[in-house]
């Protein structure tokens, strides 16, 4: 490769109707990164062009753009022979590819994401445990690129409710911290985690692997629904027990079993068409040695 | 070739044609599928929130299965694929937490090695099988056939437990629709999520998400979509008739199961093939390929 073609997104919102490409030919360097064809474009080509950066070393989360349709940090990408470069989405856009992340930083702001501790340490410098912060360290390393948000297919809709994976992340960061002594659970509630889709997007755009499934949204579903009954505890537990019952889940079994009156009534006219198509059975199955599912529960929790 | 089978809820239910087809399917490659006495359900994303003991110990017991007849486990849903695989992964890698499920599971008189692999139906038809065995079988290529792909999630997602496809930019579904002699069409939503997972709960969000992706493939050009997926496929057609409603669309899309289209290019019948039992009707694209 001895050149990159750049297509990239240029929109002042001062001056512009619309957006517009502009294609800039970036000499190629041996480990070019993005964020080297985009200073070259500034420096050599076109003063104008806006974009972030600042610590050029996966720390700032600064540098968080689209690369060909896919969120990443352009500091740490590496540049392709022909690359669209575009501002992170769902956001306003301030300048070409800088964007204004108020919003999202007060969604962070308003799960209070710091340590609330209502007595000091008995004794100072606190004697701490690693084994204590296992499940808290790895999310110490978010950077707040918003690379998850981007990703994140709820988030693009402006899902009502929805605070995105980002802001879960800092809210578990304190929920499973053992200091912390502040009540999480009414912004668990507020944070809308039960609308995930666990599609698993954020969890590919993260740069800094944080497992925002398992490590995040699964820890705040688990501490939740102990804590609080709601719709989705009701249908987390429903599709437990139905395995330990049957075996196997019977879709219609866990609807009934989980919806309301009015709810049921709301589904009647699909449930007539799958039912005519044979694709309900209104009747569970159990499998045939559903008796080694019971025993394997049985001792799983005479061990716990 | 042999596989222990896993069909999974969904195809034991809402999408019976898929076990059935795919088990004629299977004849008819020379895939012997072996039947495993009583798997249980995975426990989808849900069991591991709540029960994490109970999710390892009864997906063991699965793979274990498997196991005790020196086989791998194909798979034909998504998140089955991904669930069971996160599993095996977490039981291979972790020697204290395979010797804490064996604990429980030798109550019943089972044990599980990490001696299986875990593969989607999908992945066996591209690499096991092979194309060019696939396309001595065909009666009937799809030739002109535009076919969206709609990969779901779990199959490509999280990457370090499946790894087949580059999650960014897959491959596989294309190659198979190109196999069975159709087009492949390009859209954005073919990586995205139907949110079915959400649906019991939460459905306007579901159909809002499936309702993106269908239109974008209708506006793609598609003639019709095939996924790997029951779950995304009970959005996708199950629930067109409610997207259209709820998001004023006009998007009339037939949807098939991987071994359904598969099946339309060896020259199964509609009726072999269960077509009936999709709740958007294939008839128009059958006629359009001289099928009917």
């Amino acid at each position: 490769m001895e050149k990159v073609t750049a297509k990239v997104f240029r929109y002042d919102p001062s001056t512009d109707n619309t957006h517009r490409y502009e294609t800039y030919e970036v000499p190629y360097e041996k480990g070019m990164r993005v964020l080297g064809v985009l200073l070259y474009i500034q420096e050599n080509i076109d003063t104008s062009l806006a974009f972030r950066y600042s610590c050029r070393r996966k720390r700032c989360g600064s540098c968080g753009v689209h690369v060909n349709g896919k969120p990443r940090l352009a500091c740490m990408d590496e540049a392709k022979e022909e690359m669209v470069i575009e501002p992170l989405p769902n956001l306003p856009i301030v300048r070409d590819l800088v964007v204004e992340t108020t919003e999202y930083e007060e969604r962070i702001q308003s799960i209070s994401p710091y340590l609330v501790r209502k007595n000091r340490p008995e004794r100072e410098p606190e004697k701490l445990f690693p084994n204590n912060f296992t499940a808290v360290k790895p999310l110490n390393q978010c950077i707040e690129c918003f690379s998850c948000m981007s990703a994140c297919p709820v988030n693009g809709l402006k899902w009502e409710g929805f605070s995105g994976p980002a802001t879960l992340i800092q809210l578990a960061r304190r929920m499973l911290d053992p200091r912390d002594d502040m009540d999480r659970i009414p912004d668990a509630g507020q944070s809308g985690f039960e609308h995930c889709v666990a599609c698993y997007a954020c969890v590919n755009a993260c740069p800094v692997e944080i497992g925002i499934l398992e490590e995040v949204i699964d820890k705040i579903k688990k501490k939740y629904i102990e804590k609080e009954a709601s719709v989705y505890g009701k249908y987390n537990k429903t599709w437990g027990d139905l395995i330990v019952k049957n075996g196997v889940v019977n879709p219609f079994t866990l609807m009934r079993k989980i919806s309301t009156f009015d709810k049921l009534l709301s589904n009647m006219l699909i449930g007539i068409k799958f039912f005519l198509k044979g694709k309900i059975s209104l009747k569970s199955k159990e499998i045939p040695n559903i008796d080694e599912i019971r025993t394997i529960q049985k001792v799983i929790g005479e061990k716990r | 070739m042999k596989f222990a089978y896993y069909p999974g809820c969904s195809p034991q239910s809402t999408t019976r044609e898929l076990d059935v087809v795919t088990r004629k399917m299977a004849k008819a490659l020379e895939i012997e599928l072996v039947n495993l006495n009583g798997p249980a359900c995975c426990g989808s994303v849900e069991m591991r929130v709540n029960d994490p003991d109970l999710f390892y110990a009864i997906n063991a017991r699965t793979l274990a299965m498997a196991e005790s007849q020196g086989l791998d486990l194909l798979t034909i849903c998504n998140t089955c694929q991904l669930v069971l695989a996160q599993a095996n992964q977490s039981l291979k890698k972790d020697g204290e937490l395979l010797d804490k499920i064996n604990q429980a599971l030798s109550e019943i008189h089972v044990k599980y090695s990490g001696g299986v692999e875990v593969k989607h139906l999908l992945w066996i038809l591209l690499t096991d099988v092979g194309p060019e065995r696939i396309k001595r079988k065909l009666k009937f290529p799809l030739t002109g056939l535009k076919v969206a792909p709609f990969y779901g999630c779990h199959i490509l997602r999280p990457k370090e437990a499946l790894g087949f496809d580059d999650p960014d930019d897959p491959k596989s579904l294309e190659d198979f629709i190109r196999i069975c002699g159709g087009e492949p069409v390009d859209f954005p939503g073919k990586i995205k999520c139907c949110g079915f997972h959400n649906l019991p709960y939460d459905p306007m969000l579901a159909v809002t998400l499936t309702g993106k992706y269908l239109q974008e493939a209708s506006d793609a050009g598609a003639n019709c979509m095939v996924t790997p997926c029951p779950l995304c496929f009970t959005m996708l057609d199950g629930y067109q008739r409610e997207v259209n409603q709820k998001l004023s669309f006009q998007v009339k899309l037939p949807v098939f199961h991987l071994p359904q289209l598969l099946g339309l290019a060896m020259g199964m019948g509609k009726d072999e093939l269960m077509l009936k039992r999709n709740m958007v009707s294939a008839d128009g694209i059958l006629r359009k390929i001289g099928l009917v």
